[in-house]
């Protein structure tokens, strides 16, 4: 609403594909939550957390085809510094999923826990906003 | 307002909620969940006024009636004032959901869930386009 796609592609430096993704798997889960938490679904959080891990894995796919083809059309140090940077963005986003999961099935985890991966993220985005242009 | 800026902004509103909320959410802080979401008020009505500027600059540009020098047409403005404003009502009935007034989840997440298909079906405009990016 405020940044255009084209500048949350140039922060983030994720594809508008993989923005796609996201909110795909963010709408089915949202579902998937209400329907749990109103009792008309029984089943675990971890089926709930699928599509999110879904999405992931398929992020993660996507990163690696993209490193693929960007080493043998570019160069090696190209292609390792996007695909490097790719899959921290990805992992901290896969661990802060997986926290949420295992705090909701356990229950022994303190928020701060669960969201430590999103401060580390938090400090990369701030790093490529003032990297932008 | 240039776009560093403006990540710059979105960024430190979102850092400053999650801040805030894990505080509230691990008890360190008994406060009403109103109060919590003020980042994300200053936030929405930073959006609303830029947007609504944007509008009357518009209006008052001679440059090209239809978009202006983004590309972004009246019409695609006036539908960003209305997510944002959906994205209000979410926060809203949110707030009034964790402070154990008895609304069904289901009409919690409506707005966003509108939200989101909007979005989804924009991307997916944009994925398919010629001239991609807006």
């Amino acid at each position: 609403m405020l940044l255009r796609l084209k500048e949350i592609i140039q922060w983030t430096r994720m594809t508008a594909f993989e923005l796609f993704l996201h909110l795909l798997s963010i709408l089915i889960f949202s579902v998937l939550v209400a329907a749990k938490i109103e009792g008309h679904l029984g089943a675990s959080w971890s089926t709930i957390f699928s599509p999110l891990f879904i999405c992931d894995g398929l992020n993660a796919y996507l990163c690696l085809i993209v490193f693929v083809r960007q080493y043998r059309e570019y160069d090696l140090k190209q292609a390792s510094l996007r695909v490097a940077s790719s899959l921290a963005v990805i992992g901290l986003i896969f661990t802060f999923k997986l926290l949420l999961c295992q705090k909701l099935v356990t229950g022994n985890l303190s928020c701060s826990e669960v969201f430590a991966p999103l401060f580390v993220l938090s400090k990369i985005l701030m790093i490529r906003a003032c990297r932008m242009h | 307002m240039a776009a560093v800026h403006k990540a710059l902004f979105t960024w430190f509103i979102i850092l400053v909620f999650f801040i805030i909320f894990v505080l509230r959410a691990d008890g360190k802080v008994e406060c009403n969940w109103f109060l919590i979401f003020i980042p994300m008020w200053l936030f929405d009505g930073a959006v609303i006024t830029y947007i609504i500027v944007n509008i009357i600059m518009h209006f008052r540009s001679a440059y090209n009636p239809n978009v202006d020098r983004n590309d972004m047409t009246k019409r695609r403005k006036y539908a960003l004032v209305i997510c944002t404003l959906l994205k209000l009502v979410f926060q809203f009935l949110l707030c009034l959901r964790l402070e154990n007034f008895n609304i069904s989840l289901y009409f919690v997440l409506i707005p966003l869930w509108t939200l989101f298909i909007a979005g989804l079906v924009d991307n997916f405009c944009v994925l398919i386009a010629r001239h991609p990016y807006r």
